[in-house]
């Protein structure tokens, strides 16, 4: 999030109008990539930057035991990522996700792999008056092998708020609510002339 | 030579006037006199006649022995209003004066009851600007400690006040400003809170408790001196809050279940807490759990839902309500003590000031049951106005 206001900010500061949809596009892809990897290392994943074939430039991945991570924009509309050769050969991991089913007896084939690659992915918002500083949508997904279609794709917030509850009521137990004696009576006072209690 | 009304007490038509939310010149014209006579009146140049003043009883619905009631002294203590920027002076003056009467009526009834006893925890200062935000944290844990609440939600914020002695008011002022006020009287060295009842939910309310709460406990030795510019009120303002946010969610309990600080995280506590997103999202900002550009996000994110209006359950939780004057009214009625019409004459204001300011059913002072409204009836004649249609059956086959 704090990238695409970065990139918001530095492109506007730099370049002027003509050249600023394109440099936006730009700026969030180096910063994107980069607060990526950082990210990532700081919690322990081996990163990488690989450089695509044919040259154009690198994109990163990050993993960890047989489960790499790979950062991807898709449009607003959370379609499908772009195939390119980077993103469709990491996606092949995930050929065991989506079995070809032989006969309609045969139904139950063991995955032949357990290599699995994930996708973060970021989205922008488009037209005239979008905010062009926050993204439209955080999330992490399961492409399927082909990139044709997402297995699984769920936002950010609603991941970590399945860890978060994890958290909190395995990990550190809550406070309860302690119960509140009602103490707010009034008591009548006793009174010489004999009115009251 | 017009005689004036012997007894008058001017400050007490100020407050009626202002209650009603009326200017001087509009009541002039209610009851055809000039703003001037008022304003005479009003500043004690001049009594009322025995007919200005049923007039003005009729007008400002009082009755006339109200004008004769000597205003207690109420002491020096500043009288703090939340949403002070943005209320009206009429507004600040009526929410004062129905906090003066039920002052009024809280004094009645302690001839007769015995409230809770006073525990409330004060921080001693007279200026305000050496009160320091770990200062805050401290003594809202403090009054934690005090009333045995623990460190976790708080079940009932009005019932935890009320067990501390204090008064509270929760009555609609007309204007969703104001949220509320509050006050130590030196009469009967009891804290006062009222909170407009016009945006009741059970979140807000909570949260405007506690912010009058705040001012109570740290403003209590304030000198009013001190207080002149825009600048000091919305210090003391500032205060208040981080008040109420650091006795609703207190640090090491709120702060530890806060694993991922996300508006879908404050949403699924806000059950639980029963404080509003808005709060959770500034108190994880005063905790410093979140970062001032991360916090601009997060209200970008917020406005875009349409929380800004409306926040998810605020419809579903039920909202607090206060208990103790209600509960003394009915403990002299029931007991026989004094009957309905004595406590009026006591109190001096009409039956339904009374109800409304100390929260009872409608029509109980004046033991009227609300007027019932028959629902019209459908006709069972079949000849209804321009008479109904002609059934025809099937044919069977």
């Amino acid at each position: 999030m704090a990238s695409f206001g970065q990139a918001h900010q530095i492109t506007n500061q730099r370049y002027e109008i003509p050249e600023r949809i394109a440099m936006l596009a730009q700026n969030r892809h180096a910063l994107l990539e980069a607060a990526f990897r950082r990210v990532a290392k700081a919690h322990g994943l081996d990163t990488h930057a690989s450089e695509t074939s044919p040259k154009g430039g690198s994109f990163s991945w990050a993993g960890m035991g047989s489960i790499y991570l790979l950062r991807g924009n898709i449009q607003s509309h959370c379609g499908t990522p772009r195939p390119t050769n980077f993103r469709r050969a990491w996606s092949s991991l995930n050929k065991w996700l989506s079995p070809l089913q032989y006969d309609l007896i045969d139904t139950t084939r063991e995955p032949s792999r357990d290599k699995l690659c994930g996708m973060l992915v970021v989205s922008a918002y488009k037209g005239r008056n979008a905010d062009l500083s926050m993204p439209a949508f955080i999330g992490l997904g399961i492409p399927s092998s082909d990139l044709s279609s997402w297995i699984v794709l769920e936002p950010i917030n609603k991941i970590l708020a399945l860890y978060h509850d994890m958290e909190t009521e395995k990990q550190t137990p809550r406070e309860a609510p302690i119960e509140i004696k009602d103490r707010a009576m009034p008591v009548l006072k006793k009174r010489p002339d004999g009115n009251g209690a | 030579m017009r005689v004036g009304t012997p007894g008058f007490q001017a400050e007490r038509l100020t407050q009626a006037r202002d209650s009603r939310g009326l200017t001087q010149t509009a009541l002039g014209e209610i009851i055809n006199r000039t703003s001037s006579s008022i304003s005479r009146w009003e500043n004690g140049a001049q009594l009322p006649e025995t007919e200005a003043l049923d007039e003005l009883s009729r007008a400002l619905n009082v009755p006339v022995s109200f004008f004769m009631k000597p205003i207690p002294d109420h002491g020096m203590a500043p009288l703090f209003f939340r949403s002070m920027a943005v209320t009206t002076q009429s507004l600040r003056k009526r929410t004062q004066s129905r906090l003066r009467w039920a002052q009024d009526v809280s004094a009645v009834l302690q001839e007769w009851v015995d409230l809770p006893h006073v525990n409330v925890p004060r921080l001693d200062v007279s200026d305000y600007r050496e009160i320091k935000d770990d200062d805050i944290e401290h003594i809202a844990t403090e009054c934690r400690k005090s009333w045995e609440l623990g460190m976790g939600p708080i079940v009932d914020v009005l019932l935890v006040m009320e067990n501390a002695g204090i008064v509270v008011v929760k009555e609609e002022v007309g204007a969703a400003a104001m949220d509320g006020l509050s006050n130590w009287s030196f009469a009967d060295k009891r804290a006062y809170i009222f909170i407009a009842k016009d945006k009741d939910t059970c979140v807000r309310s909570r949260m405007d408790a506690a912010h009058e709460l705040g001012h109570l406990v740290l403003h209590h030795s304030i000198k009013p001196d001190t207080l002149k510019s825009e600048a000091d009120f919305k210090e003391i303002e500032r205060q208040a809050f981080y008040f109420a946010g650091a006795f609703l969610m207190p640090a090491e309990s709120f702060g530890s279940e806060i694993w991922s600080p996300s508006l879908s995280t404050f949403l699924a506590l806000k059950e639980r807490w029963k404080t509003s997103i808005a709060a959770m999202i500034m108190r994880c900002v005063a905790l410093g759990i979140i970062s001032e550009d991360y916090q601009r996000q997060m209200w970008k994110y917020y406005s875009s839902r349409g929380w800004r209006k409306k926040e998810p359950l605020d419809d579903s939780l039920t909202p607090e309500n206060p208990r103790l004057l209600a509960r003394s009214v009915k403990l002299l009625v029931e007991h026989n003590v004094r009957s309905r019409e004595q406590l009026l004459n006591d109190f001096r204001l009409n039956a339904a000031d009374v109800e409304a300011l100390t929260g009872l059913p409608r029509g109980y002072m004046s033991n009227q049951k609300a007027d019932v409204i028959a629902f019209p009836k459908l006709k069972t004649s079949s000849e209804g106005p321009g008479g109904s249609g002609t059934v025809i059956p099937f044919d069977r086959r």
